[in-house]
């Protein structure tokens, strides 16, 4: 009885009146509070990512850790205030009210970010999000509206009660709609993609859910979950080539892994070495990209276009196009190109080696 | 009687017995032509004009299909099709189709003799008009397209060869297996339509204006995300410039040649039916 007493008070934002309890809840929410902030200060300051702030996951990274800091803070605030005993000055009503609105901010941005790391495009964010601030204004609208009323009247009726419960259902419904969207997004992507993701949704989700559950810990899980997705960036980037942004070599080993395990076949490959000419090759590569293939930079002004199975036809496309751009630019060069078709009975992996095997030797 | 290739440079020879939309297409990949000619009058008494399908696709058979065969009598068309059959045996073709609004009972005879199934059926083209097109229930007049839907005429031609590989890389090639080699001027501007995001394209609905006057969809792609939206959207789009530009008893044709078209065509037109057409063929090989 006492266990659930207790379960109940944490699920519902009360205390459970147990005095040691409740000094406990107070005492470990906001240790935990501080090492998160720490940890997201750290990223924040530490990061060379984030200090720039070129690429959009950079930018998404960086504005959900400023949220999620001033949403520490604000809970922080509130702990202080319980353990001072000291009085509430009215503006501390608004405290519950930005909290709820900086939660919305968060999970809407985190769905944002999910979309924006399956395309990697900043067109279709633009799109598909905006008018996605709407369901936050309108329960920003509901609550303040609510919160001047109580404050005005100096009590609550049942009706500002139940309204209140409306409201916190509401931003629970709209909390829930992102989480939801996020796992659809993903699951259609699944449907039609068979490349490797490094966004795992349950770092976010899990933590979400602890934190739904056990609410005076909210704020925690929330910059937990955050730190968990900071994780797939990272995860990324260790296949990255900095230079240029293309996967790098050991993404292409891992990925030849993953297929394998996956049992998925085919693949073609363009191997284009343009000496000399790496940074002009780069740039025109990103732009005569098609999508859904791969590119990536392996050192050495070289650099491999990988597709799932294409036809000769696309192949010579490909060929022809990359050619004739890299001769009428402006640097005017002609790059070697070769071409690779992983074979029936050949493992993606043998297929990458094979294809690292091709490269020139000052590569 | 002998036989002769019938190459871009002599289609001219044969504007009396081949459409003129089949003569310019001579001159693109895969499309081939022979012909036999009487030696003493230099008369052509039979004409075969065919187009090679996944040539180069290793996943799958080649085939062929007959776009045009016109014989005057049985022995030259029989003359004309062991030609025919010798060439796309060297192409290591392994199936021939054919679908021809008509054939004279000489034609269907050498055909049959040849080996080939044939038998009337439903053109698997539907024949619309702008106006029908118009008037469809996701053409909201009321509804402007985005503004990332754009004409042809409004991308470079570097834009246009990076979307036809994205499209030819996800492996649609629409009606055209020869999609990779052929030029942004077969299209016509204003009226075909592309999706642009992030400066490339990543969609097209793409228009072929025949000789004849008659308008045909030879290509409707996009990628994700929101691949259906941008379909509507450049669907929207064509509609409102060909009715714009164009008359509304202008004819559209709508080849139903996969399952997905046949989806979209039935989704538009449930009650539309195609002509009554000769539809044939004959596997070779195992």
């Amino acid at each position: 009885m006492e266990i659930k007493n207790i379960l109940f008070h944490l699920m519902t934002y009360s205390w459970t009146g147990n005095p040691a309890i409740d000094r406990f809840i107070i005492y470990s929410s906001t240790v935990l509070m501080v090492v998160l902030a720490a940890i997201l200060l750290a990223i924040l300051l530490k990061d060379p990512h984030m200090k720039q702030r070129k690429r959009p996951e950079d930018r998404f990274m960086f504005s959900e850790c400023i949220l999620v800091l001033l949403l520490l803070a604000s809970n922080l605030l509130m702990n202080i205030a319980d353990l001072t005993d000291a009085g509430w000055p009215r503006i501390m009503y608004f405290v519950p009210l930005i909290e709820e609105i900086l939660y919305l901010l968060t999970i809407l941005q985190w769905m944002i970010f999910v979309d924006y790391s399956l395309y990697r495009s900043r067109d279709h964010i633009r799109r598909r999000y905006k008018h996605a601030l709407i369901p936050v204004i309108v329960v920003a609208g509901s609550g303040i509206a609510q919160t001047v009323i109580s404050i005005m009247t100096g009590e609550m009726t049942d009706a500002m009660i139940v309204s209140v419960y409306i409201l916190e259902f509401c931003n629970f419904a709209v909390e829930l709609g992102y989480i939801l969207t996020a796992v659809i997004l993903v699951k259609k992507y699944d449907k039609q993609n068979r490349e490797p993701k490094f966004l795992r949704l349950e770092a976010f989700i899990i933590p979400f859910v602890l934190g739904t559950l056990f609410r005076l810990y909210d704020a925690s899980f929330m910059a937990l979950g955050i730190v968990l997705t900071y994780g797939s960036i990272l995860r990324r980037d260790r296949y990255l080539d900095h230079e240029t942004g293309f996967y790098n070599r050991d993404f292409l080993e891992y990925r030849g892994k993953y297929r394998d395990e996956k049992e998925y076949e085919g693949g073609n490959g363009i191997l284009i070495t343009a000496a000399g000419h790496g940074k002009e090759m780069a740039e025109l590569l990103r732009k005569l990209k098609p999508a859904g293939a791969l590119l990536f930079a392996l050192g050495g002004d070289c650099f491999l276009l990988l597709s799932e199975s294409i036809r000769g036809s696309a192949v010579k496309m490909a060929v022809m196009t990359i050619t004739e751009a890299a001769e009428a630019s402006e640097a005017a060069f002609t790059p070697e190109i070769r071409t690779a078709v992983r074979g029936r009975e050949e493992t993606a992996g043998a297929f990458a080696a094979r294809l690292m095997g091709m490269l020139p030797e000052q590569a | 009687m002998s036989v002769i290739q019938i190459s871009e440079e002599t289609a001219y020879q044969y504007a009396g017995r081949i459409p003129p939309e089949l003569l310019n297409d001579l001159e693109r990949e895969y499309f081939k032509g022979l012909a036999v000619k009487n030696d003493d009058t230099e008369a052509s008494e039979a004409v075969i004009i065919w187009t090679l399908l996944r040539v180069d696709d290793e996943n799958t058979p080649t085939e062929a299909e007959i776009l045009w065969f016109r014989a005057d009598d049985e022995p030259a068309g029989e003359e004309l099709f062991a030609a025919f059959e010798q060439d796309i045996k060297e192409e290591q073709v392994e199936s021939v189709s054919f679908e021809l609004e008509t054939l004279t009972a000489v034609e269907k005879n050498v055909l049959k003799k040849t080996g080939f199934k044939v038998a009337e059926a439903e053109s698997r083209d539907i024949c619309v008009t702008i106006g029908d097109m118009a008037a469809l229930s996701f053409n909201k007049k009321d509804k402007k397209p985005p503004e990332y839907i754009m004409s042809l005429s409004d991308i470079t031609t570097s834009q246009f060869k990076t979307g036809i590989m994205t499209s030819i890389f996800y492996g649609r090639y629409g009606i055209a297996d020869d999609l990779p080699f052929l030029p942004m001027t077969r299209y016509d501007p204003d009226i075909s339509s592309c999706v642009i995001t992030d400066d490339t394209v990543n969609g097209f609905l793409l228009i072929h204006k025949t000789l004849t006057g008659e308008f045909i969809v030879e290509l409707l792609f996009a990628t994700e995300p929101d691949a259906n939206i941008n379909l509507l959207n450049m669907m929207r789009f064509s509609t409102n410039a060909a009715a714009e530009l164009c008359e509304a008893e202008d004819k559209v044709i709508l080849r139903r040649h996969n399952t997905a078209s046949e989806a979209l065509v039935h989704k538009l037109f449930p009650d539309r039916k195609g002509d009554l057409i000769m539809k044939g063929e004959k596997r070779y090989g195992n």
